[in-house]
């Protein structure tokens, strides 16, 4: 396999734990953990493929996938601010029920095929040597991710509504005694998080892998928490960590030829995450890392003005 | 146009927008409401009637997804319940379901209970049939009544161990969530671990390549009742339950009677407190977490050395139950005894969830109920604890 396609690979595994990874920093920086991704993932992918399926627009279909999750992330929202209860719990029920959902909505559509997202290439950008093909010869939902990285950024540390997701995450009472709207902050945050949740589903069904199984994921929904945190609550951070976790991805297969069992190889994306939070957790504790990290001080913790 | 006239655009595209949004708001959603806290605490009678409401509005919610996909929910509905309770085939089902979701949904409540959230039941569960068949192979020539406990026994250690991780992240971490992260991801460690060994090492010679182990020696299959396919394992599952009970919940006059169980009990509520009154918060994570391991892994080893399907290890080992079992364990309140009726409850959709499938879905439909279930919980408790007002807002 030449470098071309190996690098193309990566970016493409990648994408997949890029786009939730954006959403799900968002959230969180909004103090509010949503462990639901797995199920608004993998119900994004079955409705996704559904509606493009039926409509024959893989627009629509992406559009749907957005919908879903962002509908699966409101019920998040409503338990978790509105009601105030607790975030991990609400957060599990809406990964089963997600995947519950996905098995219904991918209703007959197994061993359907669809025609995904083809390869865009940029002009000028594509005919540079080994980076042009492996960066900027992909479809449309990869370019969007790419624009995503420097937009959250400029959102969440440039403008006053990433002030105020910030201020929420930080201490909710400050900045509501400051008069922002705490609660309409949060909804959004969560919103925005399951919305590119159901976005990362689409990016699954309808461009890395053309087809719908049950439990298309493998659970890949699980790593995006953990790439949060190993991309330290920032969206740069998350871009090389979704980098880093597509190429463990890709990469397994090289230990192939060795001799290793495939199951071996199967267990090294979940093994290396918690090797990552092990390392990460560690690092965390010292006093010195943990002020230049971005970790928001209220997550999981429930605002009440009473 | 110059930069000014287009920020004033800008700022007045804004406020439009602003003020759709709003009347859209008015319309929409006339109503205001506010939140109070009720004084009193839970009544055990309460606490009942909101888990029946749960169930009843999750069983609502499933049902008009059924009626989309044109099922009739109710006839459904119907035929689970007869099938799973009201047929002979049925209730052996329900009760084979029963015994290893009773203790794995046991185990979940006790560090439920400290707010330690432990969802890698199924992974425990899995290392745990794992042990028990190892020890069930290199100790094949001990008799019955030793080698069946020493099963049990290993069964327990490899859930508690594989469980430890938790317990460790969960008061040593900085950061929410991560020991919610690895006790899930823990789970494919243990899957893969079946996968290597019933396709490698442990694949049974006479198996026609099957990926599963040989058959365990008689000797280490758990005594059945007579004339059913249902184990032993009940009673010891239905006794674990019972004395969890005893040790760790029961209360006298509102206060839990033992000194663990009050610990546990203090770390869920407030555990600033707790450290406070100089308890460990890392001990009582420890102890929770082995005891739920280890259950894990007995349902585990009762799969393997009781279920007459299996009798050897396979991947179809890991059915869901380690996921169920969550769902299980917040129905039944975190109450033991509530536990044993929610298990059984469980037990049923699970058995009776063959006629789902006949009905043209497929069987991880079953999620949703446990889902929509779970979710509810959730939020009919809040309404226990708060009142809600209605009124119309003035501005309308």
């Amino acid at each position: 396999m030449t470098i071309e396609q190996t690098g193309s690979q990566i970016v493409i595994a990648a994408t997949f734990f890029l786009i939730p990874t954006l959403g799900e920093m968002v959230t969180e920086r909004s103090g509010i953990l949503n462990l639901g991704i797995e199920g608004m993932v993998i119900s994004g992918a079955a409705g996704s493929f559904a509606a493009a399926h039926i409509t024959g627009n893989l627009w629509i279909g992406a559009f749907v996938g957005a919908l879903v999750g962002g509908l699966l992330a409101l019920i998040h929202a409503i338990v978790t601010v509105t009601f105030n209860r607790n975030q991990v719990v609400s957060g599990i029920s809406l990964t089963i029920l997600g995947t519950g959902l996905s098995s219904i909505l991918g209703l007959g559509l197994i061993g359907v095929p669809i025609v995904p997202f083809g390869p865009i290439a940029i002009p000028g950008l594509s005919a540079i040597p080994i980076i042009g093909p492996i960066f900027f010869d992909k479809n449309m939902l990869v370019y969007f991710s790419y624009v995503m990285v420097p937009a959250l950024w400029f959102i969440l540390f440039k403008t006053r509504y990433g002030i105020m997701i910030r201020s929420v995450g930080e201490n909710p009472m400050a900045a509501y005694t400051q008069g922002v709207d705490v609660v309409r902050i949060r909804y959004l945050s969560v919103i925005f998080g399951g919305m590119m949740a159901g976005l990362g589903g689409a990016y699954l069904t309808l461009a890395w892998i053309p087809m719908w199984v049950e439990g298309i994921t493998t659970a890949r929904g699980w790593i995006v928490i953990a790439l949060v945190v190993v991309g330290l609550w920032h969206p740069v951070g998350a871009f090389v960590g979704s980098y880093i976790f597509g190429a463990f991805d890709v990469l397994r297969y090289a230990f192939q030829p060795l001799g290793v069992p495939t199951a071996f190889l199967n267990m090294l994306p979940s093994i290396s995450t918690i090797l990552f939070l092990v390392i990460w957790g560690v690092l965390l504790n010292l006093q010195k890392v943990k002020s230049i990290v971005g970790a928001p001080s209220s997550l999981c913790v429930p605002f009440e003005t009473e | 146009m110059n930069l000014e006239s287009f920020g004033t655009s800008l700022t007045r595209l804004k406020t439009m927008v602003e003020r759709g949004f709003g009347y859209l708001k008015r319309k929409l959603w006339p109503f205001e409401i506010t939140f109070r806290k009720r004084s009193s605490k839970l009544t055990f009678e309460q606490s009942i009637r909101t888990r029946i409401l749960a169930l009843l509005l999750g069983l609502a919610v499933v049902a008009v997804i059924f009626l989309a996909y044109g099922i009739n929910p109710l006839v459904l509905y119907l035929d689970i319940f007869r099938v799973a309770f009201f047929t002979r085939y049925g209730i052996i089902e329900t009760l084979s379901r029963f015994i290893p979701l009773l203790l794995v949904a046991i185990g979940l409540a006790i560090p439920f209970r400290a707010k330690i959230d432990n969802i890698g039941a199924e992974g425990q569960l899995i290392v745990g049939a794992i042990a028990a068949t190892g020890v069930a192979f290199s100790l094949q020539h001990l008799p019955s009544g030793i080698l069946i406990p020493i099963m049990f026994l290993a069964g327990f250690a490899a859930g508690a161990l594989w469980a430890l991780p938790i317990a460790i992240f969960r008061v040593k971490s900085q950061f929410k969530g991560s020991d919610v992260v690895i006790s899930f991801l823990l789970f494919f460690p243990a899957l893969y671990l079946v996968e290597y060994l019933v396709t490698g090492p442990w694949q049974d010679p006479a198996g026609w390549g099957f990926p599963q182990s040989p058959l365990i020696p008689e000797s280490a299959r758990i005594p059945l009742f007579p004339t059913t396919r249902v184990h032993l394992t009940i009673i010891l599952a239905v006794g674990l339950t019972l004395l969890i009970h005893q040790y760790l919940v029961r209360t006298k006059d509102g206060i839990t009677e033992t000194k663990l169980g009050y610990e546990i009990n203090v770390m869920g509520e407030n555990p600033e407190a707790g450290e406070a009154m100089g308890m460990s918060f890392l001990k009582v994570a420890i102890i929770t977490v082995l005891l739920s391991g280890g259950l894990a892994g007995l349902a585990g080893v009762s799969e393997v050395a009781g279920n007459p399907n299996l009798y050897r290890l396979r991947m179809e080992i890991s059915t869901g139950l380690g996921f169920t079992g969550i769902a299980v364990a917040w129905l039944g309140g975190l109450n033991p005894i509530g536990v044993i009726v929610s298990s059984l409850f469980f037990a049923g959709l699970l058995a009776g969830g063959v006629e789902i499938q006949s009905a043209g879905l497929p069987f991880g439909v079953v999620n949703l109920f446990n889902g929509a279930i779970l979710f509810f919980v959730l939020v009919t408790e809040f309404f226990l604890r708060h009142t809600a007002e209605w009124r119309l807002r003035r501005d309308n």
